[in-house]
């Protein structure tokens, strides 16, 4: 089929859904990016269940039955997990946001030292 | 004819495509590249942090070497212990002869005149005759006698200015200048004014207790600016001042201090005696420029309850003031950027 | 069902399968890239053979499937059971509501959302009580979807349109 009869085929709705998908999902990254600021402190979740807090300027290594952690240079990733995809492994080092690993229901997000307000304060006076 | 409106169609879509995708790609460098950049360095008798946002580390560092390079420049010249500053050279020539002095100690000097006359002698950088008598770290509290004698050597009105030659020269002998109470304010505002120049847009200069915000984080929120329990640990704090371009600074009686027989004996002396000032334990400022906020600060702390007060509500500036007994006031003006801990 | 109709399903179902299993062994640039080639035979199968014969071959793809990577049973099949049975649902209902309206272009965008808002429904009910977490990805995953679901839906058009002529062909000797 030539490029003529593709463009025959495709209806003003395709293109309308096309660009309403692409723009409110782009929307949405812009949106969640921005509201995604570099966080200090590493949270990890497992099972819904929040086993680890620590701050991410320290590094190290945490070792999970299924999965090894590590945090380094203020960033953490999943070195290595016992999952079929690995796609926490393959997300590498993040300083924002979560990593999720479905098959292991463990979640790590690393957010702003939002609890301890003395750990949110710029300067002090 | 249905085909070429489909092929226009098509490219409109492209281009609309190729338009949002640059847009997403700019929005993402200015909103998810930036980073907040920190560094400390000891330098004007404090510790000195200054915090840069950028998008890039060597843009960061650079900038922030450069404004460590000006405030060696301005603790060169402002200095009140190393001999050879302007400062030491004009207090060394008092009641011998003007000296010439750069610009900026000029215009230091100029503006903290018109501050004493402001505050009508409640701040006076002259006070230098009475800080040397006292020393806080090792508890030394001088005589009755040795600061009464000096109290003729404490006043602004003795400054002689020379704009022409930009000289400055004290008209008694042992008259001595001393801007630890609003040079570090003056420089914070000065270095901001640098690090913009190396293209920095949001950041914080803070010199000791004496800080200028400007821009906002990377996410922008308003920086966080603690404000500290004067009677608790320096991370115990009382509020925190959320700020978007502006300075703020602390005068308090816990900076520098030593008790003694149930007394204490702070850094914050009344011009006209030579004591502390007795009726608050913190006045905290909020001003756009640090110049104001570092005088203001001191001349409110001395001006005491009722004047100080008085001066803060008739000239409408924001103030936070923590009383000798505890209790606290915050101007209405100022409310709205200070979130009190609850701890308190 | 005629012998000869289930012949073809079982075919495709068989295709749909491999495509499964194949598409695990392309390496992709992104982690939350997944191509979904599938529903290129299910939407085939959903436009020329309608709905129940499309919902099984989904079905079947779905368990072929995750028994062939081993993840049957597991969070990722339930996910995929999930996403998968509410994106044949979606584009059915599409293409017997208004058939007109949508190319398979547009089917398989709407089929591709609705696989990926399910799979994120279903990960965040069953699994990952995690709002921030799931809010973070779920931009990412759906603007990818939509640009493979665009892609999958011109490879299905080209498809369909060279088994249309080969049919005539047929006809007309």
């Amino acid at each position: 089929m030539s490029g003529k009869t593709l463009i025959k085929t495709l209806t003003y709705w395709d293109v309308a859904l096309f660009l309403f998908l692409l723009t409110g999902s782009v929307t949405a990254l812009i949106y969640v990016s921005a509201g995604v600021s570099k966080g200090a402190v590493v949270k990890i979740e497992v099972n819904n269940k929040l086993l680890y807090r620590y701050p991410l300027n320290e590094d190290r290594r945490i070792h999970l039955e299924f999965m090894d952690i590590e945090v380094k240079g203020g960033r953490v990733a999943v070195i290595d997990a016992d999952c079929p995809n690995k796609l926490c492994v393959k997300q590498g080092f993040i300083d924002r946001g979560a990593i999720i690993c479905l098959p292991n229901r463990t979640v790590i997000t690393v957010e702003e030292n939002g609890k301890d307000k003395r750990g949110v304060v710029d300067a002090t006076t | 004819m249905k085909l070429i409106l489909k092929i226009v169609l098509a490219l409109l879509v492209t281009t609309a495509l190729a338009g949002l995708f640059v847009f997403v790609r700019h929005t993402h460098h200015v909103k998810g590249g930036t980073q907040i950049y920190k560094k400390t360095k000891i330098a004007m008798d404090t510790a000195i942090t200054i915090t840069v946002v950028s998008e890039r580390q060597e843009k960061a560092e650079k900038a922030i070497d450069v404004a460590f390079k000006k405030i060696d420049y301005y603790d060169h010249i402002f200095s009140f212990f190393s001999p050879d500053s302007e400062v030491s050279l004009i207090n060394k020539n008092a009641g011998i002869k003007p000296v010439q002095v750069s610009n900026d100690t000029f215009e230091l000097v100029k503006k903290t005149v018109e501050i004493s006359e402001l505050t009508e002698g409640a701040f006076d950088p002259t006070v230098g005759a009475f800080m040397v008598l006292w020393d806080f770290a090792k508890a030394v509290k001088p005589s009755d006698d040795e600061l009464k004698k000096r109290i003729p050597l404490v006043n602004y009105k003795n400054i002689i200015l020379n704009e022409a030659n930009s000289s400055v020269m004290l008209k008694l002998k042992g008259m001595m200048l001393d801007f630890g109470g609003n040079a570090k304010g003056y420089a914070a505002n000065k270095i901001a004014e640098v690090l913009k120049g190396e293209g920095i847009t949001s950041g914080i200069v803070a010199i000791a207790g004496d800080i200028k915000t400007f821009g906002t984080k990377p996410n922008g929120s308003p920086w966080y600016i603690g404000v500290r329990n004067p009677r608790g640990t320096p991370s115990d704090l009382v509020g925190i001042l959320k700020l978007k371009d502006l300075a703020v600074s602390t005068a308090g009686d816990y900076e520098r201090f030593f008790i003694e027989g149930n007394h204490r004996y702070h850094h914050i002396l009344v011009p006209q005696t030579g004591y502390p000032a007795t009726e608050f334990q913190s006045v905290t400022i909020v001003n756009s420029e640090g110049f104001i906020t570092d005088s203001l600060d001191n001349a409110v702390f001395v001006m005491g309850k009722v004047k100080g007060l008085e001066f803060i509500k008739k000239r409408n500036f924001k103030a936070f003031l923590i009383y000798s007994d505890n209790t606290t006031y915050i101007t209405d003006n100022l409310k709205e950027e200070f979130e009190r801990e609850n701890s308190h | 069902m005629q012998q000869r109709d289930k012949l073809t399903l079982a075919m495709l179902s068989a295709f749909a399968v491999a495509i499964t299993g194949f598409e695990r062994f392309i390496p992709t640039p992104v982690p939350w890239l997944r191509f979904g080639l599938a529903n290129i035979i299910i939407l085939i199968t959903l436009i020329l053979y309608g709905f129940k014969a499309a919902f099984t071959v989904s079905l079947i793809r779905v368990i072929g499937g995750s028994i062939m990577t081993g993840t049957f049973l597991g969070p990722a099949f339930v996910l995929s059971l999930n996403g998968s049975v509410l994106s044949v649902l979606s584009m059915g209902a599409l293409f017997r509501i208004m058939p007109k309206i949508f190319s398979p272009i547009g089917l398989s965008l709407i089929g591709a959302l609705f696989h990926n808002l399910g799979q994120i429904l279903s990960a965040y009910f069953l699994f990952i009580q995690n709002f921030r977490a799931i809010l973070v990805i779920t931009p990412i995953i759906l603007l990818l979807g939509t640009l493979t679901g665009a892609a999958n839906g011109i490879v299905t058009a080209v498809a369909l349109e060279r088994l249309k002529k080969s049919r005539d062909n047929v006809h007309n000797t």
